[in-house]
């Protein structure tokens, strides 16, 4: 239990941020329908309050230190011997994801203001709701109540898709596949879930319990596999990303930012969270074929982007490839690539997000996406033009904007990792071509994005619709200016943020370290002598020692079926060989 | 991170009001200057009056100038003449063994770089205030010209690959913004297709194959990250290169050395111990890779097909980025990196083969040209090839001194056609020109001029850095191939008689004969303002005088009679160790920049000298024959009159077909029928409908038909869709049975996972089977 701090101080400011936008919704729910203002202020009011509490969580931060902080912890439901704890708590890697939720929102609320005239009230409340949903599942230490909250983020986006959307024939189609979608990944990770916290949490599903355990082997592979599945969906990894799209395109604005800004972030963020620290093994047995699909998406949602007629599906595209970099950097699984990936899904939600607000904008004036009908709009709308062209080149990682520290670390950490590091060892001598094909990806990135702004932007007013568009209002402005300046600040000073998350990455990291080299040293110790021999044969670089943990586990796994176990994936050869990583903790009963 | 300016600021302040030399930290004021005019042209500039715009935007660039000027004075009375550092923050760090300061350099070769770049770049400000008189978006050319201004300069100060790449790519974005400047087209109406507008392309194909090239560059600093890190490469000898080169930079503990610092990546392979050779593989690959970079931006084969539609960009901006600045950083970029290409010389012959193939390539597509901006941009593509031959046999000073001068001779060509064009109501074919020396006089002088320095004529500055680059190429001889300096060598001399012959050709259609249109209309057309001229005739002064600066002795500092900007520009790419253990190596390259200013070196390199001529010999006797049958400074001599016969053939042919009676030699008119090598010239050899056809269509089709329409739609979605399908009839199916709809389904999936699980825990199989593991762990 080194991540919670021995003496937890009382602290309610997590659940104060958490909660507060329910209460903005539950006083909501008293207005009149027709108060359509005074629903929108409120709105604006608690989403704003909520970023200027959850302020606190940036200046309170302590740095240098893994550990939890501003955690809670107290019993919420006891049933029979299973206990589930209301249980939250901030580190380095869920910090800014939670700072950016609630950094959006009131974003969010604002761009709404004119673009949704109808059953605004209730607009707001699934706004609130939704970000109630997601801060909770951010903050939760609990398995179970992160799975409450998972599930809840599903309800109010579902709709905002399905009562929103701009096309009413489509929207429920999208609605309802982004729900399947989601629904299905997710009933794998709750028997996942459920089975941790039977195993290994003592029937409690505390989240540093289950990390102290250590998992045997063989369950992780699947356990990791039902999460991975879960995550994968909601990132979207290819070939899951196809209700991506669909969401966006029928999503109202609002929908669209918090979707790409915060929803995909959960996927990344449960990686990193849960599904990579808890099963190491899965995830190392699975990385090769997670990191093919994770440039194969950064590849394939650039090219499928490129040919798009439509600029929200343009854009939806663009985040399949630019989350395809995020979790290609978490597998690299060093200090550059997992840093990068936490800062791209950050700089992500940033770009992607003020994308969709842009989109947003015209469409408000034109009610029409497609880039056939524009062309000439930087004559009309020189401010929008100016906003429009600093959010792009974000969004194509250029030096000096968020983009580019995202994407560089990542690449440099994956390539680092592919040369001699955790993607070699997993994946073979060769791995470095991850980093070198999702390099690409960067070219392909300038040509879908630059040819859409050319295309929407530039040239010569050819329809006469265009000819009279206003340009930015003052709420408009306000809309993206944050955006904007966050856009700048990340890119030129990304240290303060870089190094927040600095503690957290480094334990993430030597968690790994630390697991492979027990598996490695335990074989050395009690395995056959010419096994001992093949296992320390090499003079080591820190690198290897996941080439190591898999001959060992491959060793042991010859071992297992030679000794014949009475129970498959009991043997006691492996269990011996787990035993050090879970010293100190009481292993549970088998289940009977 | 405000506060941080804030101090910054503060700090700067309290050490210019102090007297004395300046300090490091007071750097950042040259890039300041065009950053903060850019940020107030870009939110006031519509408010402001036109010419505050253009002259507080030149001002701004002249203050830039004057500090430049200002560290460089330091620089030379500074002791030891010392180059000036400052790291003002950490930029990006992550983790134990990445980190990335935000840093300035201010050294030999960055100096020559600054004063050009803010020198030029305040003359063409100038020009532009008179040249963009009549642009409503006065403002905004301004505005990114400044930011130009500021990416340029952080390319060349930045003390690391990462600033270098901050302002690799702010550059890019610049001539992305200015090339598509008048992106309605309002000014020069070029083809429009399905694709939007011609500038705005233009734009675009720039920025899209710089991004090629910046993949390479990328490529690069991550083999040079792997290669020198500790992080990733812990042999021995890393290792005591790391102690040597901490000891070399004063540092107490090697973890402070980021191998993607320039001066610490010098050091630690300079440091490379005694006896172990260098990974010259792997520096090979990295030379190769951060070239692909400079090809890009620097225009050369196979990227070079963006500068000539750069065109379309307004002509200042073809002076400035086109041709006197940004086109250059690839050279600048090669001459820093010096130290690891004398190390590789495979990776040397690629850029002085490629440099050497564009020379020649790109003049033979000026010959036929008609738009009198394309010929200056083949022109452009041309002289950068000479650069990178300069670069690629090791005489990277030759290579910074031609990058100088061809920044005043090619900047008042453009200003010159920029003259031209804006006389002439923006038309640019010269077909349509003619005797404009009587409407142009100054124009007319300032052009003839620069044209003869390009040409290589004695006595101006082209003359001077293209004899000397020609001359080292000769000697020139990886791997003891000396065919392969002479190949360099002749192609560099083919590519200047061409050069000669095709500039003679534009001047004589543009300036000389009789006015292809009524000399009555063109009576009435405006003169260009003062400020034009002024500009053309400053540069112009520079064309001639340029060269002269190179000249030894009369004003050398050092009174040792060496070439004083060469050694000036070699305090950073004459790299001594490297170069010895380069001989020892590789052998062959014997002459190679053996000018003898540093008496020591000389005498190593003597003795190391012998040792290789007998080596060389082998594998090439004949070439060997050549240096030993006469000396070097014979060879030199007869090298220059070969380079002046070419020139003086060039120019003469130019004349005889083109001279001044000839006014009937008019290339011929669209749709006249042409030879079939005209023809092949004039379409650029077809390269641009090449890349058309072999990359970019079938890219695109791929893309929509196979991945898009293809497995996105046809096979992902169908399968979902048929899935969602197939539960619907298990649906339908259950609510014969029952009544609920979703309610239903959902009863059942829970039900489902509730047997599954108890299933689960009674039996314990949920432990993955063994085979499972066994098969894919392998």
């Amino acid at each position: 239990m080194e991540l919670i701090p021995t003496n937890i101080a009382p602290s309610y400011w997590l659940s104060v941020i958490t909660f507060l936008p329910l209460v903005g919704a539950f006083v909501l729910l008293f207005l009149p329908r027709s108060e359509k203002n005074s629903a929108r202020w409120v709105a604006l009011l608690f989403a704003v309050v909520t970023f200027l509490v959850s302020l606190k969580l940036w200046f309170g931060f302590e740095l240098g230190t893994p550990q939890f902080q501003f955690v809670e912890q107290c019993d919420w439901i006891t049933f029979g011997k299973w206990k589930v704890q209301y249980f939250l708590g901030v580190d380095g890697i869920s910090l800014l994801i939670v700072l950016l939720t609630t950094f959006l929102t009131p974003i969010v609320v604002l761009s709404a203001w004119k673009a949704v005239q109808e059953k605004v009230k209730e607009y707001m409340i699934f706004m609130l709701l939704l970000e109630t949903a997601m801060l909770g599942a951010l903050v939760s230490l609990d398995l179970f109540l992160f799975y409450v909250f998972w599930e809840l983020m599903l309800i109010p986006m579902y709709f905002l898709i399905g009562i929103y959307g701009s096309n009413p024939e489509r929207r429920r189609y999208a609605a309802i596949k982004f729900f399947i979608f989601t629904m299905v990944g997710s009933v794998f990770m709750l028997i996942g879930i459920i089975y941790l916290g039977a195993k290994y949490g003592g029937y409690t599903f505390s989240y540093p319990a289950i990390l102290d355990a250590g998992i045997d082997v063989y369950p992780q592979m699947w356990l990791f596999l039902a999460f991975a599945v879960t995550f994968a969906i909601k990132v979207p990894m290819f070939p899951f990303h196809t209700w991506l799209p669909d969401a966006h395109t029928e999503a109202p604005t609002g929908g669209s930012v918090i979707l790409a800004g915060i929803l995909l972030k959960m996927g990344t963020y449960g990686f990193v969270r849960f599904a990579m620290p808890l099963f190491p093994d899965g995830v190392r047995f699975f990385m090769p074929a997670l990191a093919v699909l994770a440039v194969i998406g950064i590849i394939y949602g650039a090219l499928v982007a490129m040919v798009q007629p439509d600029v929200k599906r343009l854009v939806a595209f663009s985040s399949v490839s630019h989350l395809g970099y995020v979790m290609l950097g978490l597998f690299a699984l060093n200090a550059m690539g997992v840093q990068g990936g936490i800062f791209q899904m950050i700089s992500h939600g940033l770009s992607t997000g003020a994308l969709f607000l842009i989109v947003g904008m015209i469409y408000e004036r034109r009610h029409t996406r497609m880039i056939s009908e524009f062309g000439g709009l930087a004559k009309v709308m020189p401010v929008f033009a100016a906003c429009f062209l600093i959010v792009t080149l974000s969004s194509i990682g250029l030096p000096s904007t968020n983009g580019f520290v995202g994407e560089f670390l990542i690449l440099i950490g994956a390539f680092t990792s592919g040369t001699n590091g955790a993607l070699s060892s997993a994946c073979g001598p060769g791995a470095y071509w991850f980093a070198i094909i999702a390099a690409l990806g960067v070219i392909f990135g300038a040509v879908y994005m630059l040819w859409m702004f050319q295309r929407v932007m530039y040239g010569k007013v050819t329809n006469p619709k265009n000819e009279n568009l206003k340009d930015l209002s003052l709420r408009e402005f306000v809309v993206l200016a944050p955006i904007i300046l966050f856009i700048f600040i990340m890119g030129i000073f990304p240290t303060p943020f870089l190094r927040r998350m600095e503690a957290s990455v480094k334990y993430f990291n030597n968690h790994y370290a630390k697991q492979f080299t027990d598996v490695n040293a335990e074989t050395a110790s009690t395995d056959a002598p010419e096994k001992a021999k093949q296992a320390a044969v090499t003079s080591e670089k820190p690198g290897r020692a996941f080439a190591r943990a898999r001959e060992a586990v491959a060793v042991k796994k010859d071992a297992d079926i030679n000794n014949a176990p009475s129970r498959p994936g009991a043997g006691p050869a492996l269990k011996s060989g787990m035993k050090k990583r879970a010293a100190g903790v009481p292993r549970l009963p088998e289940l009977k | 991170m405000p506060l941080e300016l804030l101090q910054l600021a503060a700090t700067a302040s309290q050490t210019a009001a102090g007297s004395g030399l300046p300090t490091g930290r007071m750097l950042i004021w040259i890039l300041l200057f065009p950053l903060i005019g850019m940020t107030i042209w870009g939110i006031l500039g519509k408010r402001l009056r036109r010419e505050t715009v253009g002259t507080l935007a030149s001002l701004a660039i002249g203050l830039s100038f004057i500090f430049s000027l200002g560290f460089f004075l330091a620089m030379l009375v500074r002791e030891g003449h010392g180059a000036y550092t400052y790291t003002y923050y950490t930029w990006i760090a992550a983790g134990k063994w990445f980190s990335i300061p935000f840093g300035l350099r201010f050294d030999h070769l960055s100096a020559v770089m600054a004063l050009v770049v803010t020198g030029v770049s305040t003359v063409i400000h100038i020009y532009s205030i008179g040249y963009m008189r009549h642009d409503h978006a006065y403002w905004r050319f301004f505005c990114y010209l400044n930011l130009f201004v500021f990416f340029m300069l952080m390319l060349v100060l930045g003390d690391n690959l990462l600033m270098m790449f901050v302002g690799w790519e702010g550059v890019g974005l610049c001539s992305y913004l200015l090339i598509g400047f008048w992106y309605d087209d309002r000014n020069h109406p070029a083809e429009t297709n399905e694709q939007g507008t011609g500038n705005a392309i233009a734009g675009k194909k720039a920025f899209i194959v710089n991004r090629i090239g910046d993949f390479g560059f990328v490529l690069g600093i991550f083999f040079i990250f792997v290669t020198f890190s500790l992080m990733t490469n812990d042999s021995a000898e890393l290792q005591k290169a790391y102690a040597g080169a901490a000891k070399q930079l004063h540092v107490t503990d090697v973890e402070q050395i980021t191998p993607l610092k320039f001066s610490h990546l010098k050091a630690i392979i300079e440091s490379w111990p005694e006896g172990s050779h260098l990974p010259v593989m792997v520096l090979t690959l990295i030379g190769i890779f951060l070239f692909v970079g400079a090809a890009g931006k620097s225009a050369q084969i196979p990227l070079y097909v963006w500068l000539p539609d750069a065109m379309a960009g307004p002509t200042p901006v073809s002076a400035l980025i086109h041709a006197a600045t940004m086109v250059t950083a690839g050279v600048y970029m090669v001459a820093r990196m010096s130290f690891i290409y004398v190390e590789a010389p495979t990776a040397m012959m690629v850029v002085a083969g490629i440099g050497a193939l564009t020379a020649l390539f790109a003049a033979t597509i000026g010959l036929a040209q008609n738009d009198i901006k394309k010929v200056l941009a083949y022109s452009t593509v041309s002289q950068l090839g000479y650069m990178f031959i300069a670069v690629g046999v090791g005489a990277y000073a030759f290579g910074i001194f031609h990058l100088m001068t061809h920044a005043f001779f090619k900047a008042c060509l453009f200003l010159g056609s920029g003259a031209v064009i804006d006389f002439m109501h923006h038309k640019q074919d010269i077909r349509g020109y003619g005797g404009l020396r009587k409407y142009l006089p100054i124009t007319h002088i300032t052009w003839v001029i620069a044209a003869y320095a390009i040409a290589g004529l004695p006595f101006l500055s082209g003359f001077y850095s293209k004899d000397a680059i020609l001359e080292k190429a000769f000697e020139f001889a990886p791997h003891g191939m000396h065919w392969f300096g002479y190949a360099v060598f002749g192609m560099g001399l083919a590519g200047a008689i061409l050069t000669a012959f095709y500039m003679t050709r534009v001047t004589a259609l543009t300036f000389w004969g009789t006015p292809r249109i009524p000399e009555e209309k063109l009576a009435t057309f405006k003169k260009p303002p003062g400020t034009m001229k002024a500009a053309l005739v400053i540069l112009a002064f520079l064309a001639i005088i340029g060269g002269y600066i190179n000249i030894p002795a009369w004003w050398s500092s050092d009174h040792k009679g060496g070439q004083y900007f060469v050694t000036w520009v070699q305090h950073w790419t004459k790299d001594k160790v490297a170069e010895e253990r380069h001989f020892v190596q590789h052998g062959g390259a014997a002459h190679d920049e053996k000018a003898g200013h540093d008496e020591k070196a000389g005498d190593d390199g003597k003795a190391q000298n012998d040792g290789d001529k007998e080596a060389a010999e082998k594998p090439h006797k004949e070439g060997s024959e050549v240096h030993e049958g006469m000396s070097l400074g014979m060879l030199a001599f007869l090298l220059t009159l070969l380079s002046v016969g070419v020139a003086v053939i060039g120019v003469a042919a130019g004349m005889a077909k083109y001279g001044v009676k000839k006014t009937g030699a008019v290339p011929p008119a669209e749709g006249e029928k042409l030879t079939p090598l005209h023809a092949m010239i004039k379409n650029k050899y077809w390269i641009d409908e090449l890349y058309e056809g072999t990359l970019v269509d079938p890219i695109h089709a791929g893309s929509k038909y196979v991945l898009w329409q293809g497995i996105d739609v046809f096979i992902i979605d169908a399968f979902v869709d048929g899935l969602a399908w197939f539960t619907l009839r298990i649906g339908a199916w259950v609510r014969r049975l029952q009544t609920g709809l979703i309610p239903v389904y959902v009863i059942f999936m829970v039900a489902g996972l509730v047997a599954m699980l108890i299933y689960f825990f009674a039996y314990g199989i949920l432990e993955m089977p063994t085979f499972f593991i066994k098969g894919g762990g392998k």
